[in-house]
């Protein structure tokens, strides 16, 4: 049969087709991560970076406060993933939404939000916006599978006297223990390589290796160092990720579908998991309407003015208009679309090495971004200060996570539809064209907001080749936010909130 | 005139069909009768070019059609699944054919009308395809396998699974319709029943 969906597949019988996307990855990719470390990378500098006490502070850093974000993202959304997973209730889609949204929200906005309701800058405010950033990231993993858990199981055990809290441990844990190891190390890694988040919320003293990578290489133009902390990151995150795989044992158990429940009528039992919910809907939903909230309200007074400046007017901290930035950012989403989507199909519909294209979700942006400006910095490939770098870079960027939304899309065409296509003599474009491409329409449109979505938050690479002339969103929200000034600020919110309603605008309709 | 000619089907080492042979002259039906598991669909996919053959020729009307891609054929299946596009209503569906093969608007429409009246099924034209019950969406895939007028009409277990009236009714329709439009064809069945009414000739399937 493989043998059958090769020879009739309409793109793997033009391998050709898979240059371009394997061309785009090499050149605007590996080749630049590559680059960067084989010119820049020295044992020796590797030895200053682990030698200096302020350096070692900030990679101790980034390691203690990804740990506990992640280990409270757990606490908030395991109990919040078994209550949307065990239970039906009104309105249970709705929470649902409302705590995966963020996931594809910008950083920046999510810490503008926090920052809107703390008004400080710390640790605290840091760890809150991982958990809200995160919490998505559990919800998604660990809720499949938790929904997947044999509830005739648990009942097993409670007729032979286990109390809820031994069902869990030895029914449940096991069953679910290497989704929930999946996701925390991947929450491990995004709060590691947190910057968006720490440039807001990091203040002057709080940084991480990531935010450090950027200062290094484009503030003091260090670029050996910037490169040797960027490998010092690589070599913790695959650390990290070893550990987790030597730890996780993948399940064997039978697993089928429970239906979810509807709530009991005892008060205790219909109680705990609305209460779970409701108190992580807070924790995530509170920072982004509280950036509405400030962009709406200064001094106690209600006020569109932050709102009027973006629209129509300027502002000192910005070196361009407010309502260039929002051009720029939704041109820029709109080619990154273009290109990604694309290319993702072609990868999806072709035999393209799958790892290739993960690389983007394994290695940190910030470490792309030194790669691209050391290697896209001289004629005839000075391209790095050019307009339309940036938006080529969010679709590199953004193609891991929309080849995982096209994939299974692709997957589910049953083989039988090309085979009735060809006996009715359409050829294997023809059959693509007319069959496959209608079926994977809404798969397209979710892809394409999703790259829209990745394109207009994206921050860590962006930071790197941002001019005046091309500055994003998040890039102008983290440059209000970081300026003094009621009306300054107030601006950064009104940004921080379009930014909301944009892309829950987007992925709505998507 | 269908002719096979000393077919042999392996896959990953595994011997699926080993030399069959056998002639379906013009205008008539053959059924190849064979308990399920046997390989009677992948004889089928064999013929209309969907896994390649180890061994052996498929001729149409003398001419060797064994390396031509399943497209070029011109050899209709109709399968146990139907396989309706979801995405096209039933006439879009009868009219894909018609359209691949360029057919001018009003000829296209003609020919959807005609089929649609052939199978009694003019009530279902602009019906969308998840609405059809089984039988329903069985006259459909005759109709759409049918509607380019193909050489060879192989037919895959075209009843199965059916009610016993949708499945007596239908079956009365599909030999009405061969003999209406001497299509030569070829059905497979595990169903003497079936065979006995539908085909000229029947031929069991060899045992590997």
């Amino acid at each position: 049969m493989a043998e059958l969906m090769e020879r009739h597949h309409p793109v793997s019988k033009t391998k050709t087709l898979l240059i371009a996307p394997v061309v785009f990855m090499s050149v605007f990719f590996v080749a630049p991560v590559t680059n960067s470390i084989l010119r820049y990378f020295r044992f020796s500098e590797f030895g200053n970076v682990l030698g200096n006490h302020s350096l070692r502070g900030v990679a101790w850093f980034s390691m203690w406060q990804a740990l506990i974000s992640t280990l409270f993202t757990l606490v908030i959304a395991l109990p919040a993933t078994w209550a949307l997973s065990r239970f039906t209730f009104p309105g249970v889609r709705l929470v649902r939404g409302v705590l995966t949204a963020p996931f594809v929200l910008p950083a920046v906005v999510v810490a503008a939000g926090v920052l809107a309701i703390t008004d400080s800058r710390g640790v605290v405010p840091v760890i809150w916006a991982h958990v809200v950033f995160n919490m998505s990231v559990i919800l998604r993993i660990v809720g499949p599978r938790w929904a997947m858990v044999n509830l005739r199981l648990e009942h097993a055990a409670a007729t032979l006297g286990a109390r809820p809290s031994r069902t869990f441990s030895l029914v449940v844990w096991p069953q679910i223990s290497d989704a929930v190891i999946s996701a925390a190390t991947l929450v491990f890694i995004f709060c590691f390589t947190s910057f968006g988040v720490i440039a807001i919320l990091g203040g002057v003293s709080r940084r991480t290796l990531e935010s450090e990578i950027f200062t290094q290489a484009v503030r003091l133009g260090n670029t050996e160092t910037a490169t040797a902390l960027a490998v010092l990151q690589a070599v913790i995150i695959c650390t990290v990720i070893f550990i987790a795989r030597q730890s996780s044992r993948p399940n064997s158990t039978s697993l089928h579908v429970s239906a979810p429940q509807p709530l009991r009528t005892k008060p205790r039992h219909r109680n705990t998991p609305l209460l779970i919910s409701v108190t992580a809907v807070v924790i995530v939903a509170s920072p982004l309407l509280a950036t509405i909230y400030r962009s709406l309200v200064v001094n106690n007074q209600f006020s569109f003015s932050a709102w009027r400046t973006i629209f129509s007017g300027s502002l000192p901290a910005l070196s361009v208009s407010p309502q260039l930035v929002i051009t720029t950012s939704l041109v820029f989403a709109i080619i990154a679309a273009c290109i990604c989507v694309p290319l993702a199909l072609l990868v999806v519909t072709t035999s393209a090495p799958r790892a290739l294209f993960s690389l983007p979700l394994a290695i940190s942006a910030a470490t792309l971004g030194i790669g691209l400006i050391i290697t896209f910095n001289t004629s005839p490939y000075a391209w790095r200060s050019e307009r339309w770098f940036i938006p080529v870079i969010h679709a590199v960027i953004a193609l891991p996570l929309v080849i995982r939304a096209l994939e299974p899309a692709v997957r589910a065409i049953p083989t039988s539809f090309r085979n009735a296509s060809a006996t009715l003599g359409a050829s294997p474009i023809a059959t693509w064209r007319h069959v496959e491409l209608p079926l994977l329409k809404p798969a397209l449109l979710r892809a394409t907001g999703l790259s829209m979505a990745i394109s207009l938050g994206e921050f860590g690479a962006t930071s790197f080749l941002s001019r005046s002339g091309s500055t994003t969103l998040p890039i102008a929200i983290a440059q209000l936010l970081g300026r003094p000034g009621v009306a300054t600020q107030q601006a950064g919110f009104a940004l921080a909130a379009l930014m909301v309603l944009v892309t829950v605008g987007v992925m709505s309709r998507a | 005139m269908l002719k096979v000619s000393k077919l042999s089907v392996v896959i990953d080492n595994t011997v699926i069909i080993n030399d069959i042979s056998f002639t379906v002259p013009t205008g008539e039906t053959l059924a190849i009768i064979g308990p399920s598991g046997i390989g009677k669909t992948t004889l089928l996919h064999a013929i209309c070019g969907l896994i390649r053959t180890t061994h052996g020729t498929v001729h149409i009307d003398n001419v060797d059609i064994t390396s031509l891609p399943t497209h070029k054929r011109g050899i209709g299946l109709v399968s146990q699944t139907g396989d309706l596009f979801p995405t096209m209503t039933v006439s879009q569906n009868i009219e894909f054919g018609l359209r691949i093969s360029k057919m001018a608007k009003t000829d296209r429409a003609a020919r959807v009308t005609e089929l649609l009246e052939m199978l009694n099924l003019a009530h279902l034209a602009e019906r969308n395809v998840a609405e059809l019950s089984g039988g329903e969406a069985r006259r459909i895939a005759l109709a759409r396998a049918l509607a380019p007028r193909p050489r060879v009409l192989l037919l895959d277990e075209p009843l199965s699974g059916l009610d016993q009236t949708t499945h007596d009714t239908l079956m009365t329709d599909l030999a009405r319709v061969l003999k209406q439009t001497a299509t030569t064809a070829l059905l497979v069945t595990h169903d003497h029943s079936e065979a006995d009414f539908l085909a000229d000739t029947t031929f069991v399937f060899p045992h590997k």
